[in-house]
């Protein structure tokens, strides 16, 4: 099991109310996907997972990621899970190019995909654009680089939140032919969407949030 | 006037050889709902930043109530009140520490400057469907996506703009979320004459809120038209295919799919 939670809750320091998660359970080479309103909690339940330090308070029966207590994890993980956060298209670093930035995660990765130029076709992306700064690309390119920096170590989980934001109807499609060669590879797709028509693309289980 | 935003022959290129946009033309009517549609990477922001002046065309023109604009610093106040511009990413265009006041209060300020008329915050925060004046004091920080597109909108209407442009600001917002900024943009249409230019990749928001659609492929408007031809009877190939994608997702999804109709 990849990932395994019961009666998890989660709330943010300061907060009196918490956020109670439904039981989930997500097995290599599966995707469980994550909808509901803005403000139900799917980003919190998120960054309380897999935030290196979580501002906040969780409680939970049983919460094991790669079958290590939530409490244990740590820098272990770091080979293993790879986490794309919201907006992550505005995280890339705007001094090196794409390519430079590709090179450089390769660089920090233990057992690296061999080429990871490799996935551009797949993507929809053109090869020049390694040679271009974040700032010269546009947000649909940058969410595709993003999530393909996220996938150069391999992960066993893949943790993505709201990874179609900027994408059209042609490159979303290519995204989700792309999760889904991930899949048949094994790695285990944790994800938060609104958009229903991606998720269902991929979702082998779909949990809806409700507030509270 | 019936035609309030106009692109002559707008070229732009970045780095002096690729080409962003090319020899695009188009015409945003008063009173009406154009969206503007493409693929990534196909000029669709571009176009936005050099109508609302952050970025200079290569050349081209963009006449604005027939007048010719030039860049942000080259514009009038009139001019840059009029045409607002509403960013995709709600995070990044309001400052966290501030309050929805103060946010709202400094187009205000600039406008009784320079003697120009001005919606008051509280009226322009209900037209956002953010009534009550307990919301003035919130601070960004503490709103959702969806609160803070909707201050983004409020602050957009303050300086009594005749068009706004909006570039995917429906895109990091939930269904529910999404609908109600369509619905809240169709009201303001109908009610003020407020013109929009929005850029979307949101089916809902391009069978029920737009009338005209633009698409935009590789930095050319292949196709122009009213939505209900382009949606249905797409004449170019690169349309067809957009279409095709859409329904292949949405088809496929979880979409309610009363709210949409089948193409012929």
């Amino acid at each position: 099991m990849i990932v395994e939670l019961r009666k998890f809750k989660a709330r943010h320091g300061g907060q009196a109310a918490w956020f109670n998660y439904p039981d989930l359970e997500l097995e290599q080479g599966q995707c469980v996907v994550l909808m509901g309103k803005t403000g139900c909690g799917k980003t919190t339940l998120l960054n309380a997972l897999f935030q290196y330090s979580f501002p906040g308070e969780v409680d939970y029966e049983k919460a094991e990621i790669l079958g290590v207590d939530w409490r244990d994890r740590g820098k272990n993980s770091y080979g293993l899970v790879s986490y794309m956060p919201q907006y992550a298209q505005s995280g890339l670093n705007p001094s090196l190019t794409v390519g430079e930035q590709i090179d450089l995660v390769r660089r920090c990765c233990f057992h690296p995909v061999e080429n990871p130029y490799a996935y551009f076709e797949e993507l929809g992306l053109k090869k020049d654009i390694t040679e271009r700064y974040p700032f010269e690309i546009s947000g649909g390119m940058k969410q595709r680089v993003a999530l393909l920096l996220g996938f150069i170590k391999k992960p066993a989980l893949f943790v993505l939140d709201e990874p179609s934001s900027a994408l059209d109807y042609i490159t979303l499609i290519k995204t989700v032919n792309f999760l889904k060669r991930r899949k048949e590879e094994s790695c285990a797709i944790l994800m938060v969407s609104h958009h229903s028509g991606f998720a269902a693309g991929i979702a082998d289980k779909v949990k809806v949030l409700r507030e509270g | 006037m019936n035609i309030l935003l106009e692109a002559v022959g707008l070229n732009k290129k970045f780095n002096g050889n690729t080409t962003v946009l090319n020899n695009v033309c188009l015409k945003i009517r008063r009173g009406g709902i154009a969206a503007l549609i493409g693929e990534s990477g196909g000029g669709k922001t571009t176009l936005c930043r050099v109508f609302t002046g952050l970025e200079k065309a290569s050349s081209g023109k963009v006449l604005f109530k027939g007048k010719e604009l030039g860049t942000l610093r080259g514009r009038s106040f009139d001019d840059c009140a009029s045409l607002q511009y509403i960013f995709q990413d709600p995070y990044a265009a309001l400052e966290e520490e501030s309050t929805v006041s103060s946010v709202l209060q400094e187009p205000v300020n600039m406008c009784s400057r320079r003697g120009r008329d001005y919606m008051p915050p509280q009226e322009a925060l209900t037209w956002a469907g953010l009534a009550g004046a307990a919301f003035l004091g919130r601070k960004i920080k503490t709103l959702s996506g969806g609160q803070r597109q909707r201050v983004s909108l409020a602050r957009s209407l303050i300086t009594r703009p005749d068009l706004i442009i909006a570039d995917e600001c429906t895109a990091m917002l939930d269904a529910q979320a999404a609908a109600e900024i369509g619905r809240i943009f169709k009201k303001l249409n109908q009610k003020l004459g407020l013109s929009f230019l929005i850029v979307t990749h949101d089916a809902q928001f391009l069978y029920q809120v737009v009338d005209y659609i633009y698409v935009l492929h590789e930095g050319a408007i292949v196709e122009a038209g009213p939505k209900d031809r382009v949606l249905n009877i797409p004449s170019a190939g690169y349309t067809r295919e957009y279409m095709e994608s859409m329904w292949e997702i949405e088809g496929g999804g979880l979409i309610e799919q009363d709210h949409l109709c089948q193409p012929q």
